[in-house]
């Protein structure tokens, strides 16, 4: 049986790096046109040679988003950059137009297309007419329940892919504009200022918002697996090093124990906690087991959090010394219980005893972002290996 | 060119009386964001009682795998009505007329993506008949779309123009987290844009609509396109009855352009929305 995909996005070549080692199967990116996050870093072409030669080597793969709503003007040049990409060594692209679907499906049969989910593609006859067309794998809408989403399975054959966790649109995709008419930036070329998460008025009542909670799917991995989903995609090109590592690492740990016949309670509640930890929002599982209600959304009393458990991501090894180098994140001092983690999986538990400076003075607290650390630790640990708070010092 | 127009009052008379011929029947649980809908038997006994007049049915809801069966089975009756084309939104609408071989045109009527003549093209070669372009198009884009594709076009004229659509019951979950009675609608204001929007709701979702009149009618002399839709969802009637016969009687050639101008003018707001401004969407560094 085929292994269910995990799917990470990256926003540029070091997020790529950190979702392949962290365990995702494959990433997908945006160039520097065509994609819906116009704002994000994106790839030019050299870099999706690179991406795709560093994915290729480690047996993983690299899909590119060309799935913006086309204007005749961005039009112009579009097939020229097609060709260019594929001879870089995409394996798919994301598309939402069906234009450009047959385009690429009828000039090149070694790289898949993928329906965007901006089509909100929700039932299998539409499902059927992108199959005729080519399509490889559909991208279903954020709006199904597990049922819809089986009998699109079971009845197309095709290969589908569901969101698993990050932001969620109010409005389904596709359908809406409000970022249009409310800031002139156009939600369907990648300019979305998410308007759904403004302030809006109504008489005398308080100020409210239509926005959601994010989705998290990670109690549902198992259902995801047993109903045949090809591929489980992680949201946010423009999301941290931090979130992407715990992320994709935490989701690729529930995916093996799954496989494996060895995902318990007790170690879902952890997973479960480490992804809530580092999101900002609360999150829920929206349409998944039933139609999504108030309990999914934010009118008012909205909770954005700021994160503080990224400590530092770690550069090198002091062996003279026997530390680890680390460039700071966020404040902690000596007594602060941490986890240092890696892409490998292997976690290490610490209390901090010592900090030091780059020329190995002690420092009392860890207070400036940016700057180079260093800590006691027996061995070297592989690039991208970062290190999170667990508690601290003083907590009771 | 000709008028179409999607009517709120139950009587076609009135319509008739302004030289209508055209009407746009949005179809009761398969419709969306239209402040009247009609049953397909409604809509049988309007092209039975009213043989010469054009009628286009919409069914612009995203259709889930538990509607198949029955828009199967509506597809079917429709197509024996006779009817002038049905506005669809869902590939699963064009995918079974593919396969049933069914006869009624087709109206490519997906809101905000009719934006390329390219993919107009696209749904030409593959059965579509009309496209009905984006309200989020400046007017270059507009005449290039037109100039580029040979679909037929239908362009919106008179609407509040439909901006969002949610699978989501909006108001009713407002109402419930703020404890108020349940409403159908609301009004509610953006203070960036100082704009009020139109929020309704419908057991099928939520729209969200602009609530003043933007006025196109300045493009209406540059473009050619088969039909200008004219929607009076949620518009005072009195007015658009007024902005229906002025535009009937322009496309009589009853009236000029520049009368036609003037005379609509005291009944639309004074924005063109995008019809003059392009939307963007890279931001510069520095106004992030």
């Amino acid at each position: 049986m085929k292994k269910i995909e995990l799917l990470a996005p990256a926003g540029d070549l070091e997020r790529l790096k950190v979702n392949l080692l962290y365990g995702a199967d494959a990433v997908y990116i945006g160039g520097e046109k065509y994609s819906l996050r116009a704002n994000a870093t994106n790839f030019s072409l050299e870099q999706i040679k690179k991406a795709c030669s560093f994915a290729h080597k480690h047996n993983k793969k690299v899909y590119l988003t060309l799935n913006m709503v086309f204007h005749n003007e961005d039009m112009d040049g579009v097939e020229e950059y097609i060709d260019k990409v594929i001879k870089a060594g995409i394996d798919a692209f994301i598309v939402s137009d069906p234009f450009l679907i047959s385009y690429i499906t009828k000039k090149e049969k070694q790289v898949e297309v993928h329906l965007s989910t901006q089509n909100s593609t929700t039932n299998k006859e539409s499902v059927n007419f992108f199959k005729k067309q080519g399509v490889k794998r559909v991208v279903l809408a954020r709006e199904l329940s597990k049922k819809e989403i089986k009998e699109i399975i079971d009845e197309t054959k095709l290969d589908v892919e569901v969101f698993i966790h990050g932001a969620m649109c109010t409005c389904f995709s596709g359908r809406c504009t409000l970022s249009n008419y409310v800031t002139g930036r156009d939600a369907n070329r990648g300019g979305c200022a998410q308007v759904c998460r403004f302030a809006f008025s109504k008489e005398e009542n308080p100020p409210f918002t239509f926005a959601t909670k994010d989705l998290n799917m990670a109690k549902y991995i198992k259902d995801l697996i047993e109903i045949k989903v090809s591929s489980l995609k992680i949201e946010g090109r423009m999301r941290s090093l931090y979130y992407l590592a715990t992320v994709v690492g935490t989701y690729r740990k529930i995916i093996d124990k799954c496989y494996q016949n060895t995902l318990t309670d007790e170690n879902l509640k952890k997973y479960e906690k480490t992804l809530n930890r580092v999101a900002n929002r609360e999150t829920s599982t929206h349409y998944f087991m039933k139609m999504a209600d108030e309990t999914d959304q934010y009118y008012t009393g909205r909770k954005e959090l700021s994160n503080q458990d990224y400590l530092g991501l770690i550069t090198g090894y002091d062996k003279k010394n026997q530390c680890l180098i680390m460039v700071e994140r966020n404040y902690f001092e000596p007594g602060d219980k941490i986890e240092i983690f890696t892409p490998t999986g292997k976690v290490y538990q610490r209390t901090v005893d010592k900090i030091y400076d780059e020329e190995m003075n002690e420092l009392e607290v860890a207070r400036h972002p940016e700057q180079v650390l260093k800590l006691k630790f027996e061995e070297e640990l592989p690039e991208y290996s970062m290190i999170r708070l667990i508690e601290k010092k003083n907590k009771k | 060119m000709k008028s179409m127009v999607a009517i709120t009052k139950d009587k076609l008379e009135e319509y008739l009386s302004y030289n209508q011929t055209c009407f746009l029947l949005p179809l009761e649980n398969y419709a969306v964001s239209y402040e009247k809908t009609y049953t397909k038997e409604e809509i049988k006994d309007l092209r039975k009682k009213y043989p010469s007049l054009e009628f286009f049915v919409v069914i612009n809801k995203t259709i889930f795998n538990e509607d198949l069966k029955e828009l199967e089975q509506i597809l079917e009756y429709l197509d024996g009505l006779s009817i002038q084309g049905i506005f669809f939104y869902d590939l699963a609408i064009l995918e079974l007329k593919q396969r049933k071989s069914l006869k009624t045109p087709l109206v490519w009527n997906q809101t905000h993506l009719v934006t390329n003549s390219k993919t107009c093209n696209f749904y030409l070669e593959n059965g579509v008949d009309y496209a009905l372009i984006a309200g989020e198009l400046e007017k270059s884009e507009i005449l290039s779309l037109i100039e580029n594709t040979q679909i037929k076009l239908c362009y919106t004229l008179l609407s509040k123009p439909i901006i969002a659509h949610s699978r989501r019951n909006l108001i009713t979950n407002y109402e419930k987290m703020t404890n108020n009675t349940q409403k159908e609608q609301l009004i509610i204001h953006e203070s960036l844009k100082n704009q009020d929007y139109l929020v309704t709701e419908q057991k099928e979702g939520t729209s969200f609509f602009y609530q003043d009149l933007p006025n196109y009618y300045s493009i209406l002399k540059d473009i050619e396109v088969e039909y200008v839709i004219l929607n009076e969802s949620y518009i005072d009637h009195t007015i658009f009855m007024k902005l229906l016969n002025l535009t009937n009687q322009y496309l009589d050639h009853k009236i000029s352009f520049p009368i036609l101008l003037k005379s609509v003018e005291p009944y639309l707001s004074k924005d063109t929305l995008f019809l003059s401004s392009k939307t963007i969407y890279r931001v510069k560094k520095e106004e992030k």
